[in-house]
């Protein structure tokens, strides 16, 4: 009667309370990821404005898939999908970060080699 | 087995399980991946020069992603972080351009300044150049005087046909240089004047003397030299430099004379 007691006590208190305590750890109900879309969407512009299109369009297109993923995602309305689209959002965010990164040293790579040019014809034109 | 004992059983393995989850999962190739290039960010001279605030972000991804709770967790963590350590050598080695072209620009506006004292020194050897050309020009040709107007070249009556303005090819060698001679100092102007001989009517002779001007002053310009720097007059027979009662000295009257004007006259 005591063993039957005991087995009660977990039945209806212990083993619930525990799982509820692990489930809560895990599964809390989620929020849109609004601001980390806003951020990815932002710095996906700032690459297109830095001319990404023309020198790292693979990391922008990475970075414009997973923006819209991350928007499908929060568009769908169910919020299990909400953690998938927050992660998705700060991956085009470090994407187009990446893509204006490459860009902007690119387009100094470039006005180096165009300064290496000028030096050199300066150069030629004062030994001539 | 008593149903407590199953109980227990079940509760410690649950928990066990979960977290087993969260302590220790297995080594992912992502997470490799984000130490090789923060590794690689790390070692880089330019990232420890310009970078190295993103190089700290990367760190801290880095260590996120290594606290991971799940392998899916950190997969998109090293992720993050493997894209951090890209940025930060992207960011290195753009200031390092940028540091480069800093000093370039200076060396180029350096370099022009140089260059256009180099070419003010030029010019004033080009200078020399064309004055020792003058002088060549006065050495050339025999027959050139020096007087107060400027240096005179005559062209005997053998360039051209008697009575006519034609010019003879014999006149060419002379007008080439003298083209040649005006192309370099274009300041330098150019009086044409046409002389005859005493025989013939006085306006016959002045009518003559402006053709024959003329025609040396047209092969000047077909040489290239704007009509403007030129002045062309006929003298007829009003200016001998010779006895017109001999044969000798009637050749000598009949002449074109091109004065090369000193600098400065018209």
């Amino acid at each position: 009667m005591r063993q039957q007691g005991n087995w009660l006590f977990l039945r209806m208190f212990a083993i619930p309370a525990v799982t509820a305590a692990l489930l809560t750890g895990c599964a809390t109900t989620h929020l849109p990821p609004t601001a980390q879309i806003a951020s990815a969407e932002l710095a996906v512009r700032q690459a297109e404005d830095g001319h990404a299109r023309d020198y790292a369009p693979l990391e922008l297109r990475f970075a414009n898939d997973k923006l819209q993923s991350a928007k499908t995602a929060v568009q769908s309305g169910d919020d299990d999908r909400y953690p998938e689209a927050g992660r998705l959002a700060d991956e085009a965010l470090a994407d187009a970060r990446l893509a204006d990164a490459k860009s902007r040293t690119a387009i100094a790579e470039k006005l180096e080699t165009d300064m290496q040019k000028s030096l050199e014809a300066l150069r030629r034109e004062a030994t001539r | 087995m008593k149903p407590t004992n199953i109980a227990i059983l079940s509760v410690a393995s649950l928990a066990f399980a979960l977290l087993q989850g969260c302590a220790s999962i297995p080594k992912s190739q992502a997470m490799d991946n984000a130490r090789t290039t923060y590794t690689q960010a790390e070692g880089n001279a330019d990232v420890q020069k310009y970078a190295t605030v993103d190089l700290y972000d990367a760190k801290l991804a880095l260590q996120k992603a290594e606290r991971a709770k799940n392998l899916h967790d950190q997969e998109h963590l090293a992720y993050l972080a493997k894209r951090q350590a890209e940025i930060t050598l992207l960011v290195a080695k753009r200031k390092n351009l940028e540091a480069s072209l800093g000093s370039m620009s200076a060396q180029r506006d350096q370099m022009r300044i140089e260059l256009r004292g180099k070419e003010a020194h030029s010019a004033r050897l080009d200078a020399q150049a064309a004055n020792s050309r003058v002088q060549q020009l006065e050495a050339e040709l025999a027959n050139a005087k020096k007087t107060d107007r400027g240096l005179v070249l005559t062209l005997g009556d053998v360039v051209f046909e008697t009575g006519k303005a034609n010019l003879a090819p014999g006149a060419a060698r002379t007008i080439d240089k003298l083209v040649a001679f005006l192309n370099a100092n274009p300041s330098r102007r150019v009086a044409v004047e046409g002389h005859t001989d005493s025989r013939g009517s006085d306006d016959n002779n002045m009518d003559l003397s402006r053709r024959r001007a003329e025609a040396v002053a047209n092969s000047i310009i077909s040489g290239g030299i704007a009509r403007d720097r030129l002045t062309i007059r006929g003298f007829g027979e009003t200016t001998p430099v010779a006895n017109n009662n001999t044969a000798v000295g009637r050749q000598l009257n009949r002449r074109v004379e091109i004065i090369v004007l000193a600098a400065g006259k018209v």
